[in-house]
């Protein structure tokens, strides 16, 4: 019964969007990833996850996320995050994954980064 | 005054724990926990449901979940049953390994547990009232030991 996560792609100058619309939980595995791949296909080397209009993300979610933190410091990519609430930043915060990630309030704020 | 329970039985299916999530947030507001007080519980039962569902009902779609919330004067209490169709999962629990994680020396995951004791004051397994399953407890207080109200 999750709200279907809706991925939605796009590229600026600085970096690739990948928009995470709804829930972000495991079922998002396979979506998440492919999407960064593709991103990273053009050549870009910086993936921007806009978190806004995410709806829920749970610590499956998550692990989803890590994964492609993964692959991309293997890749020597980088992950920002923006739009993060901060009821889940707290989480984020918990687990020590905004350590690793780099994190904004807005995607603005992110592109607009050095 | 007598205390207050109610009572939710969902699916074992991953977003069923949403509906129990929301069902706990609303009675901690009612109750007058603060806003922060309440998404942390949030979380909490959401990872509590699906922990549960995967460890305790093995993603079993025929299987349920049973939650209980019971409002006492002084605390909201949520109980989270499973079937036990495997054993009691361990509660003893350390922060997760993110450097671990990310550098891919162990897979992501294993963070439910950590989640739930940060943000609640008491949890923990007890034993189930029915005599079956795994029954696990989280419990916030209005007010904390020195602390001014939630």
């Amino acid at each position: 019964m999750s709200s279907a996560l809706k991925i939605v792609s796009r590229m600026t100058d600085k970096a690739a969007v990948i928009e995470l619309h709804g829930d972000v939980d495991s079922s998002g595995d396979v979506a998440v990833k492919q999407a960064y791949r593709d991103a990273v296909s053009s050549g870009v080397s910086t993936v921007l996850f806009n978190m806004a209009k995410t709806a829920y993300i749970n610590t499956s979610g998550i692990s989803v996320l890590i994964a492609v933190v993964m692959e991309a410091k293997k890749a020597g990519h980088k992950i920002l995050v923006s739009g993060v609430s901060p009821h889940y930043k707290k989480v984020f915060d918990l687990v020590r994954f905004s350590t690793y990630v780099t994190m904004f309030d807005t995607e603005e704020a992110a592109l607009a980064a050095p | 005054m007598a205390n207050r329970t109610v009572e939710l039985k969902i699916p074992c299916e991953t977003g069923y724990e949403k509906v129990a999530m929301r069902m706990a947030s609303d009675l901690a507001e009612k109750m007058g926990f603060s806003q922060e007080r309440a998404q942390d519980l949030e979380i909490a039962v959401a990872e509590a449901c699906i922990n549960a569902m995967e460890h305790g009902n093995q993603f079993d779609v025929s299987t349920k979940i049973y939650v209980t919330m019971t409002i006492h004067e002084d605390r909201l209490a949520i109980d989270v049953v499973d079937e036990g169709r495997s054993g009691r999962p361990s509660t003893q629990v350390e922060a997760p390994d993110m450097q671990a994680q990310i550098d891919g020396l162990i897979p992501p995951g294993g963070m439910g547990l950590f989640v739930i004791k940060s943000l609640v004051d008491e949890a923990e397994f007890v034993e189930p009232d029915l005599g079956t399953g795994n029954q696990f407890r989280m419990v916030i207080h209005l007010q904390q030991p020195g602390q001014p109200g939630a």
